[in-house]
């Protein structure tokens, strides 16, 4: 994986941890917060929200279970204590690397999206 | 549905456990339905809509990229695995035994050869196409176990036997190239790393080299830091063709390797402790006051050579090979050192003249040591024994069922008095209780001196014993005109440099 889809996971993946730290969704409903959150700007792809859901899981950042509604099997996801910290974590990356970004363009830090 | 199906089953990998996959299918194409009621309530028909979800999940090669190869790495490895592979690596280190594949035991040690030292080799080969295959995988329980069972194997906790033959052919080829090819001489060291603790610690050592690797690899996989390997069929074959061909090559080289050493020229062996009739009989024909050229000369004729001279005759490689059979040894000063390369192997068949214009003044015959000390140093005569009843044998046991009573010749040094004739200790100790191994002779001042090293030593033990050991004293004396004037006695079980018992305490 080059950098450019690493910053793109990494992005992808504070989205996530983000909608799931307010809401226990199924895939389907995380793409839809995410949309919804970001009035459309972020459309995340299911090729991309899917593994990195499953690594979530290997690692423990989120558990799932599975609902059944509308004679389907949804499968919903729920964020752990592990992922909250991790949320946290990609968030002061997020600001460390907007503020240094920041520092090199000369932009205001409050100006700077985080 | 059956679109729905297809699309789903292309991107879950077909080697996942049947759950996993069945949850997969599931999640997914639950997933795609969802998408597909959303197409059609704004406006699009049933097929469109699955055509619109199918189409938002990605294209071929991003789910190929993303989602097959993530739902591989994370899924595809089977707790069995790891039980697999720890019981193959363990089964592959217990066939040493019955495939004889072994160098060392508890109680016996073993020369390699090719065919043990390759399968060997190729047991080493399949350990590292496991971790390849784990890593490759990113089979990350696999790796810890194939560390575990490696590591297990390194601590001794199960005996290691797999790497034997390979560790020991490969490091004795090394050692035999240096030898062979280079100036440095590499005879000695052969003798403390082959069959020693260096050896033994060394091939007990490397599984925790494959270990080690399995362990880093297993967390940088937990770490997400594992890279994945391109082309890795074409890499795994080209390390198996080389190492092949290098396992072939270095159990090919293996039986060069120890026959070179097996027949490495020793010219003189310090572990003799008599005088060879051939170099008697050489002493007893030198008369001191016989002229130097005159002696040289019969000697010469006789097949005899001086140490210079016949290592220059030598080419390279025996010529190091000569100077590391003569490293043991320092001798007397001002002694020019004669031997005969044929006959004469043993440390004891040199004869030493002094000469001074051109007039032999002394003569010695025996090792030739410079001093006692230097001899006695290398401690040889430690040495255990194993009793035959046990049913093992040792070469050159008969020679220790030769020993006398220790305590007899010890006796018989203390009592000894300054004056004591020749003729009667030399009987008593140089015959009757031990055996001389260095004489010299020469003529000072009108004065006849001569100088003796006698070696008694007796076994510690009965032939019944598993163990036993041979203990020994040196005694050194000095004559003038057939008197006794000085001697001193060694012990070397003390390794004392300063003799135990010295005649003139006596007096």
């Amino acid at each position: 994986m080059n950098i450019k889809e690493e910053l793109k996971k990494g992005s992808s993946a504070k989205l996530i941890l983000s909608v799931l730290a307010k809401e226990e969704l199924y895939g389907y409903m995380i793409i839809k917060r995410i949309a919804e959150r970001g009035d459309n700007t972020f459309m995340l792809k299911e090729c991309t929200l899917y593994p990195i859901l499953h690594n979530f899981e290997v690692n423990g950042y989120v558990k799932s279970y599975f609902v059944e509604a509308e004679g389907r099997k949804r499968k919903y996801y729920k964020i752990t204590g592990r992922g909250l910290k991790r949320l946290a974590e990609v968030k002061d990356e997020r600001g460390a690397y907007s503020s240094a970004v920041g520092e090199v363009i000369g932009a205001k830090p409050s100006t700077i999206l985080t | 549905m059956d679109r729905i199906t297809d699309f789903v089953d292309a991107f879950v990998p077909k080697n996942l456990p049947k759950k996993r996959k069945a949850a997969l299918k599931e999640e997914l194409s639950c997933h795609i339905l969802d998408k597909k009621d959303y197409y059609r309530e704004i406006g699009y028909d049933e097929n469109a809509g699955i055509d619109k979800a199918i189409a938002d999940f990605g294209n071929s090669k991003e789910i190929n990229n993303y989602v097959y190869r993530e739902f591989e790495e994370l899924y595809s490895e089977r707790s069995v695995f790891g039980i697999m592979a720890f019981i193959i690596i363990a089964v592959v280190n217990y066939l040493c035994v019955p495939l004889d594949v072994w160098v060392w035991s508890i109680d016996s040690n073993r020369n390699t050869y090719p065919a043990g030292a390759f399968v060997s080799f190729c047991m080493i080969l399949i350990v590292l196409l496991m971790i390849a295959f784990a890593r490759i995988k990113k089979y990350r329980k696999t790796l810890i176990s194939i560390g575990v069972i490696n590591t297990l194997m390194a601590c001794l906790f199960i005996y290691c036997a797999y790497p034997q033959m390979a560790v020991c052919t490969l490091v004795d080829n090394i050692i035999y190239l240096i030898d062979r090819f280079t100036p440095i001489s590499m005879s000695r060291v052969r003798n403390v790393v082959y069959h020693g603790y260096f050896m033994i610690g060394l091939w007990s050592v490397f599984p925790l080299f494959p270990a080690l690797y399995s362990f880093i690899a297993a967390v940088r996989i937990k770490k997400g830091r594992a890279k994945s390997v391109n082309k890795p069929k074409k890499k795994v074959s080209v390390f198996v063709a080389v190492y092949s061909v290098l396992a072939l090559a270095s159990s090919l080289m293996q039986p060069v390797g120890l026959d070179y050493f097996e027949n490495y020229p020793v010219w003189f062996s310090i572990y003799q402790n008599n005088i060879s009739e051939e170099s008697q009989q050489k002493f007893d024909e030198i008369t001191i006051g016989d002229s130097y050229s005159d002696v040289s000369a019969r000697l010469n004729s006789e097949g005899y050579v001086t140490l210079d001279s016949y290592r220059n005759s030598l080419d390279r490689l025996k010529k190091k090979q000569f100077a590391n059979s003569l490293k043991k040894f320092e001798f007397a000063e001002y002694y020019e050192i004669w031997f005969h390369p044929d006959k004469l192997t043993d440390g004891n068949g040199f004869v030493g003249l002094k000469q001074e214009n051109g007039i032999i003044t002394a003569k010695g015959i025996g090792n030739m040591e410079k001093d006692m000390y230097s001899y006695i140093e290398y401690g040889n005569h430690f040495a255990f024994g194993i009793g035959s009843d046990y049913g093992y044998n040792i070469d050159g046991m008969e020679e220790y069922n030769q020993s006398i009573d220790l305590h007899d010749a010890i006796e018989y040094f203390k009592l000894l008095k300054t004056g004591t004739s020749e003729a009667e200790v030399i009987s008593r100790l140089g015959e009757e209780l031990g055996t001389i191994y260095t004489k010299r002779f020469s003529v000072e001042d009108g004065k006849e001196v001569s100088y003796y090293r006698i070696y008694c030593y007796q076994k510690l033990g009965s032939e019944r014993d598993y163990y036993y050991k041979i203990d020994s004293i040196y005694i050194e004396l000095t004559f003038e005109n057939g008197k006794l004037i000085k001697g001193a006695m060694y012990d070397e079980v003390t390794s004392e440099k300063t003799p135990t018992v010295t005649i003139e305490e006596l007096k």
